[in-house]
């Protein structure tokens, strides 16, 4: 089973980059999603890795072979890399079978087989015969439980079963490597969630390499071994899911990752470790030296000629009301901090007090808005508490768990306590 | 270092020069890029030359007092003598009107009949659908020959006595039987089924939504169709103008059998003593395909402010017309398209059987004695009965050989087009935002703009005199029907396969699938209606074509320029004869193909 190796990789347009000099190291039997908002070059990535696009620089290897190098000149044909790719619409044909969908693949495939010939074994290149075919497709038909519409249209069937008619024709040659392009965006919620499983429990069984994008933070955080966040082309941070929901290496990432969105509260210096935030209210950060190590800072060169400038993140700090908003100059007295929502803890005799802004009971657990000053944080509260809109609480931040934030490059400092 | 650079740099080049042949799509278009730019090209190239070469023993050599060599004798001599007006001003004053009467027609014509079969709840939409296109699938002379038929009168046009003279004793004034009037009638029906495709296509795909806006804001009917439907069709509208104004231009039969003079009649007869005057004629012709292509280029950018398509279903609400009024309408509909589809196939076929041209005595005697068949079945005495030496259609060898000839040529276009446009269309859609893209598109699109007489003449000219002599072979019919009718397929084609998500033939390429698999096992079977239209389209143009290849071929060498040679014999009945072949022939491959696929010319519009 391969590992693919992501050296330095751009796609331009002009002088628009959709992918930024990015690295990546996928190894072998993962499970890395390609996280991302609209637009940031995820699927163009996921489709210059399998072939189907070209990359304008950059050297790419799926396992010992070098299927893109711009420098050397090797270009190799994504029919070639031997890949499976799952597409976003599913691109089933219509005017085939079910079976046939998955047979067409197959019946052009070339598997080398040992024969015996006047007692002499040796291998050779042969296609599949009509019955080793009509064996696998039953095989990867009884994975995705799709065996009795092995006669329909593509037309006859509902949008899951098409989805999995698409994964039976992806798996069908046993590719190494699987890629998936948003493959379950077209589905309803709860179809997804399933699927979602069924997934998972497919890396398992093929233990083959995913590469997954999607825009949904959710399905990468409970999929992924690994995820690789990007915007604007570019790497944001490329870790296990935890480690990027715990320690974002920068704004971006921390806002993107994580539902309710983490509270950003701008913070000025105004002493060693001393900060004041929201209405002139003085804290101090303690910073945890032992999570810190953890800590890498997120580098990325700036590149010249791009027409799409990497700028910085427009971070979004809640208020009561939207019109003034805050402007904070990126400087180095400016900071900002990150709270998660379940890091704010209602309690009696808490530091910090404000009102109920809003309240959104789910049954197993409730989110809050509490207005404090004129500023909103967002708190969710486990359990089935029911607040009234306009009570006064009183809440805690948890201890060590304050992400602390430069403003001139929006990297992640330190995470600590206030 | 800097040989390591070098070496990188070139490699570079070379990967990607690599890839992007990697691609059939790439190398398909780079191939018809360089052949059609290379057909289209040449022959313009070609009869420029012709209009300042000297040719021996015309009009140019005659001024000069040389046998060869170069001049612009021709110019001057077409521009400034005193033929000017009669062999340039005139016929191209003429060849404007013409267009122009002809555009209203259709436009008018077209436009009306599709108003009421896609937004009223006439009777019969199902029938005047397929039989309003029959004008348009049957030659172009067909109505012409009808209209002499019927209006020619000893006393007015000083030929035989036609239907209503013969009948009825009306002697019509020579303005109705001949000229501008019956020309641009007849052009006008025979292109109005594009006007009705067109503009019925936009009213049939509009969203009600849009006007059932106005009217829920209280604007009257009329204010709505003046204001909203009618701005909404001015794209079909454009399109119309766009596709008549060439095939008027470049006719030849219908002005020939109704004596009107334009550009094409006066460079078919300049062509022998003024060769290189009747090549500036086709030049003046090709202008015209210039100025459309121009023309059309413009109003692609334009028109895309006109969404009518919007990919919700809209409900498109009938105009409920009173039940006396109703019928009415389908029935002068009836009748008029009697008189443009079966009334002709009926005439021609009751011609054959007269045995003097003219002589319609059966019709008030009903004395089978006044009819004869001698014209279909003589096959000894054939110098006995006015046959000329000439056998019986049924047995003649120049009608056979002509039909076979037809249908050969029409085959090899149909098939040789059909396949190169629908790959045409494929690879530009592929690639449908590259600028090599929009010009092979473009270039493959220049020889349908461009008058049919023109592209004939200039083909002519590349092809006849020069060192490859292919005058009067299957070879040169073939490639100018091809070239002529590639846009048929390759619009058909990119249409259907802009349509196609490009992630259908990705998941085959994945799956490592050649090729030519992926074309005849996904792509084509999932577009074969509008695939085979773009093989129907050619094999149906090319059947019935005479502009295109009446320079190319003697008479005797397909069907359609058969026709005037029986025609200065005063075999009429033979002429007929062939025109009904043609007419039979046609409807039996369109229904045929119809019955069998699906695919039809209406397709979409009429009654379904």
């Amino acid at each position: 089973m391969p590992n693919i190796k992501i050296e330095n990789v751009s796609k331009k347009w002009g002088h628009f980059y959709g992918v930024d000099h990015v690295s990546l190291d996928i190894p072998d039997n993962s499970f890395v999603t390609l996280l991302g908002p609209s637009g940031c070059g995820k699927t163009t990535m996921l489709r210059m890795i399998a072939g189907l696009e070209t990359p304008t620089e950059g050297r790419i290897t799926i396992g010992d072979t070098v299927v893109f190098d711009d420098k050397e000149g090797i270009n190799i044909p994504p029919n070639k890399r031997r890949v499976g790719f799952l597409f976003q619409n599913y691109a089933l044909w219509p005017n085939m079978t079910v079976y046939k969908n998955i047979a067409f693949g197959l019946e052009n495939m070339k598997v080398a087989k040992e024969v015996e010939e006047k007692g002499v074994k040796k291998t050779v290149l042969r296609k599949y015969t009509k019955d080793e075919i009509n064996e696998i497709v039953e095989r990867v038909a009884k994975v995705v439980k799709i065996v009795p519409f092995m006669k329909r249209y593509p037309s006859e069937l509902s949008g899951g079963q098409q989805q999995r008619v698409a994964i039976a024709r992806t798996l069908a040659p046993s590719p190494s490597v699987l890629f998936m392009d948003e493959p379950l965006s077209n589905l309803d919620a709860k179809l997804r969630l399933e699927m979602r499983y069924e997934l998972q429990r497919l890396h398992l069984e093929t233990g083959s390499t995913f590469v997954y994008v999607t825009h949904d933070q959710m399905e990468a955080m409970t999929l992924a071994t690994k995820i690789c966040l990007m915007s604007n082309g570019t790497l944001q941070m490329y870790d296990k899911p935890l480690k990027v929901y715990s320690y974002p290496t920068n704004v971006f990432t921390a806002d993107f990752v994580g539902s309710p969105s983490i509270n950003f509260i701008n913070a000025k210096k105004n002493g060693e470790n001393n900060y004041s935030i929201l209405k002139n209210r003085n804290v101090t950060f303690t910073p945890n030296t032992e999570l810190n190590e953890f800590i890498k800072p997120y580098e990325h060169k700036i590149t010249e000629d791009k027409e799409n400038k990497d700028e910085l993140f427009k971070y979004p700090v809640q208020k009561v009301n939207d019109q003034d908003e805050e402007k904070v100059a990126p400087s180095d007295d400016n900071f900002i901090l990150g709270v998660r929502p379940e890091d704010i803890v209602i309690n009696e005799n808490g530091a910090f007090e404000g009102e109920v802004y809003a309240s959104l009971p789910t049954g197993a657990e409730t989110t809050l808005k509490i207005q404090i000053y004129d500023y909103l944080l967002t708190s969710v509260v486990f359990g089935n508490i029911h607040y009234k809109i306009g009570q006064k609480v009183k809440f805690d931040i948890k201890k060590d768990s304050v992400l602390l934030f430069d403003t001139t490059n929006q990297n992640l400092i330190a995470k600590g306590s206030i | 270092m800097g040989y390591n650079i070098g070496m990188t740099l070139y490699k570079r080049k070379l990967n990607k020069i690599k890839t992007f042949f990697s691609s059939p799509h790439n190398v398909l278009l780079v191939l018809f890029g360089i052949v059609l730019t290379f057909s289209t090209v040449s022959p313009m190239v070609a009869i420029l030359k012709d209009t300042i070469s000297i040719h021996r023993g015309t009009i140019d050599s005659f001024i000069t007092g040389k046998q060869t060599g170069y001049t612009f004798a021709n110019y001057v001599d077409l521009f400034t003598s005193s033929l000017a007006r009669t062999n340039l001003w005139q016929p191209l004053l003429n060849t404007v009107l013409l267009s122009i009467f002809t555009i209203i027609v259709s436009i008018l014509v077209g436009g009306l009949f599709a108003f009421f079969i896609t937004r009223t709840d006439l009777k019969c939409k199902k029938y005047l659908s397929s039989i309003f296109i029959f004008p348009y699938i049957m030659p172009q002379w067909t109505m012409a020959v009808v209209w002499q038929n019927v209006f020619n009168s000893n006393a007015v046009t000083g030929t035989s006595n036609g239907l209503l003279a013969s009948l009825f004793g009306i002697n019509v004034p020579l303005w109705v039987a001949r000229g501008l009037f019956p020309s641009s009638v007849v052009l006008g029906i025979h292109y109005a089924p594009f006007a009705y495709i067109l503009i019925g296509g936009i009213f049939k795909n509009m969203d009600s939504n849009l006007e059932e806006a106005a009217t829920i804001l209280g604007i009257s009917r009329k204010k709505t169709f003046m204001r909203i439907t009618l701005p909404m069709v001015r794209p079909a509208i454009f399109s119309t103008i766009l596709l008549v104004f060439g095939g008027a231009v470049g006719s030849y039969p219908v002005p020939h059998y109704l004596n009107f003079t334009t550009l094409s009649t006066k460079y078919i007869s300049m062509n022998a003593q003024y060769t290189g005057e009747a090549s500036i004629l086709a030049i003046i012709m090709m202008l015209f395909g210039v100025l459309i292509m121009i023309l059309n280029q413009r109003m692609l950018t334009s028109r895309k402010n006109y969404t009518t398509v919007t990919g919700k279903a809209g409900q498109i609400s009938l105009i409920h017309l009173n039940k006396g009024v109703n019928i009415l309408i389908a029935v002068v509909l009836i009748i008029l398209t009697f008189f443009t589809s079966i009334f002709p196939i009926v005439l021609f076929a009751f011609e054959t059987f007269l045995p003097n041209p003219g002589d319609y005595s059966f019709l008030y005697t009903l004395d089978p004695q006044h009819l004869t068949t001698k014209w279909w079945l003589t096959n000894e005495d054939v110098t006995e009965n006015g046959m000329y030496g000439q056998q019986g259609v049924l047995f003649n060898p120049i009608i056979r050989k002509a039909f076979w000839g037809t249908l050969i040529t029409a085959t090899s276009c149909a098939i040789i087009a059909g396949l190169f446009g629908t790959l045409v269309g494929y690879a530009v859609a592929k690639r449908r935002r590259s600028k090599l893209a929009s010009y092979v598109n473009n270039v493959a699109f220049l020889p349908y703009l461009m008058p049919s007489l023109a592209v004939g003449a200039a083909y002519f000219v590349l092809f006849s005199k020069g060192r490859v002599n292919l005058f009067n072979t299957y070879y040169l019919l073939i490639i100018v029907g091809v070239i002529k009718y590639i846009p048929f397929a390759s619009r058909a084609s990119l249409n259907s396969m802009m349509q196609l998500s490009g992630e259908i033939e990705e998941a085959a390429i994945i799956q490592n699938i050649p090729w030519w698999k992926r074309m005849l096992g996904i792509v084509v079977p999932i577009q074969k209606t509008s695939i085979i239209s773009g093989f129907l389209l050619p094999f149906m143009t090319s059947l019935r074509e005479l502009s295109l290849f009446l320079l190319l071929c003697t008479q005797g060498f397909i069907l359609s320029t058969t026709l005037d040679y029986f025609d200065e014999m005063g075999l009429y009945a033979f002429s007929s004869a062939i025109n009904l072949i043609l007419i039979v022939v046609i409807l039996i491959f369109n229904t045929l193909v119809n019955k069998l696929t699906g695919a039809s010319i209406d397709n979409g519009i009429g009654g379904k």
